[in-house]
């Protein structure tokens, strides 16, 4: 079966597909196609794109092969289509952020370094993907937006915010894309529709071209079905940019390069009391990650248990201070243009007004300390494992905006500490959906975050299951909806 | 000491101040949801000691941790 067939009826990896293209079994017009098919076919019912790009991809990709036939490689992404969160800046689409606030115009046309640096890479990007509305709140279709749907059961929700790249990457419409998480939200998408998804180091990805959230948490990360191919994508688009103050000045490692799987001597620390035996974590979503980890300890990795105080409290900070920098960013609008936002969006928001200034400087404290207990946790192992949500999936009209401020976090920790997080498929619970492990490294160690989900997923398939293509969609094919925003978050 | 306020006056007093053009019924949402913000908020000065710094800039190293 030849790999755009394949991608046709199953997915394909990113490295799968970069070496077909090398052996000359498909070509990046086939792949781009196929991928553009199953978009057609598929997201009417699942809502993973707010805009289509279907010329530009194949313009885009008929240069990867006129590349490829003149001898010219870029590398493994060249012709592999991708998709691009929708808060993201992109020269062939308007960036919407799934909202009728924000100024059509914004980013002025031009590629976020991210993306730019995808394309010199050769890559094809397909399209523009759903978030919740300005990477906050929940989908609202009434403001004419693609409502995200969990492939796995369109009653459930396919978490946020990046959950459109989420649900192309696990349905095979692209390869690979873009989200970004400022408290999860590259992670939860991947662990609730059952791929690999890279929360990076703050500062290790530019993130100028892309709408903030919050300055002192966002980051943008990659998503894809195997950890081998986000160190693909990782090493494509970290690195410096002048345009963002934070992005930081180190070098970019080969991340793919140093994939071997072997994790013998690592030390794994297993996260105890609140991220693990708390009555509050779902028994099945406990023994899923419990036997991930003996997965790592019989490949050689050394399981150490520990406990991380301040768990909590630093889940708080973070929304505390998530809250506080979004409010300043949106005040303005909300004042004026209240009713143009999602009921949701505006329902989060609007809860910023009960902090204080000294509430949100407390947070920071908050920040310091527990980023001193992790260093000293660190001291002892090599990444932390825990689940990546507490408990299963949430059916979409059970969705509660209460929840985000007093559900059990695991996630959001990390932003608040700036480390790096991956999320990768390690089970699937009662009702068949995909149950998330989160592997946790020190600051600007993504190598061995990658090293150690690499290593579980040449054991295991979780994260090659792929769900069966939806019931017929009750909606318009993407390429009958309106460029910006007119199809239904 | 004085009394403590109650939580439904100081919320719809932040919601009022803030002039955002909610609906009656997000209002009695977001002032039933306050109290249990509030208290998360107070939550996060029982960790930190007076002197602690903030940490208001990322440091990648841990060395001031």
């Amino acid at each position: 079966m030849s790999a755009a067939a394949t991608l046709a009826t199953t997915t394909l990896t990113i490295s799968d597909a970069a070496a077909a293209l090398r052996a000359g079994t498909v070509t990046a017009v086939e792949l781009t196609s196929a991928a553009l098919r199953r978009v057609t076919e598929q997201d009417g019912a699942l809502g993973a794109f707010v805009t289509v790009l279907t010329g530009p991809a194949l313009t885009a990709a008929a240069a990867a092969d006129a590349d490829f036939a003149a001898g010219v490689d870029r590398g493994p992404l060249q012709g592999i289509p991708l998709a691009v969160k929708d808060i993201i800046s992109t020269e062939d689409a308007p960036t919407t952020a799934n909202s009728r606030v924000l100024d059509p115009a914004w980013g002025g046309g031009v590629d976020a370094p991210v993306v730019a640096r995808l394309r010199r890479a050769g890559a094809v990007v397909i399209g523009k993907s759903t978030t919740s509305e300005f990477a906050c709140g929940l989908p609202d279709p009434t403001k004419g937006f693609p409502l995200p749907r969990n492939p796995w059961d369109l009653a459930y929700t396919a978490s946020g915010s990046s959950s459109g790249t989420g649900i192309a990457v696990t349905t095979g419409m692209v390869l690979g894309g873009l989200g970004t998480d400022t408290g999860g939200s590259v992670r939860g998408p991947a662990s609730v529709t059952g791929h690999t998804g890279l929360k990076v180091t703050f500062g290790r990805v530019p993130k100028n071209g892309v709408v903030p959230l919050a300055y002192s948490l966002d980051s943008v990360g990659p998503m894809a079905r195997s950890a081998l191919d986000c160190a693909l994508l990782l090493e494509t688009i970290a690195g410096h940019d002048p345009g963002d103050p934070h992005a930081a000045w180190r070098p970019v490692p080969a991340y793919s390069e140093t994939l071997d799987g072997d994790v013998r001597g690592l030390r794994v620390g297993v996260a105890r009391g609140y991220f693990l035996d708390h009555p509050g974590v779902d028994p099945e979503i406990r023994d899923a990650v419990l036997t991930a980890a003996g997965e790592l300890q019989a490949a050689g990795a050394v399981l150490v248990d520990v406990e991380i105080p301040w768990a909590a409290e630093a889940q708080d900070a973070n929304n505390v201070t998530w809250l506080g920098e979004a409010f300043a960013y949106h005040r303005e609008d909300l004042v004026h243009r209240w009713a143009d936002y999602g009921a949701s969006t505006r329902d989060v928001l609007a809860r910023a007004v009960f902090h204080s200034a000294a509430d949100y400087t407390e947070a920071q404290r908050v920040r310091a300390v527990f980023r001193a207990e992790v260093a000293r946790v660190f001291r002892g192992v090599d990444v932390l494992v825990t689940p990546t949500f507490a408990e299963p999936v949430t059916r979409i009209a059970a969705t509660d905006m209460d929840r985000v401020f007093t559900g059990r976090n695991l996630v959001a920790q990390w932003n608040l500490t700036g480390q790096p997080a991956v999320s990768i498929p390690c089970g699937v619970d009662g009702s068949g959906l995909p149950i998330g492990l989160q592997v946790i490294g020190a600051p600007f160690d993504e190598a061995t975050v990658l090293t150690v989900a690499d290593a579980y997923q040449r054991r295991t398939g979780w994260h090659l299951r792929v769900p069966p293509p939806p019931p017929s969609p009750p909606a318009a094919p993407p390429s009958a909806r309106p460029a910006v925003g007119q199809g239904a978050q | 000491m004085l009394p403590a306020p109650d939580p439904a006056t100081v919320a719809h007093a932040l919601l009022d101040a803030a002039r955002l053009t909610m609906t009656p019924e997000e209002t009695a949402r977001l002032t039933a949801a306050y109290p249990e913000l509030r208290a998360r908020a107070d939550g996060l000065y029982a960790v930190s000691g007076r002197d602690v710094t903030p940490g208001l800039g990322f440091d990648p190293s841990w060395e001031s941790a």
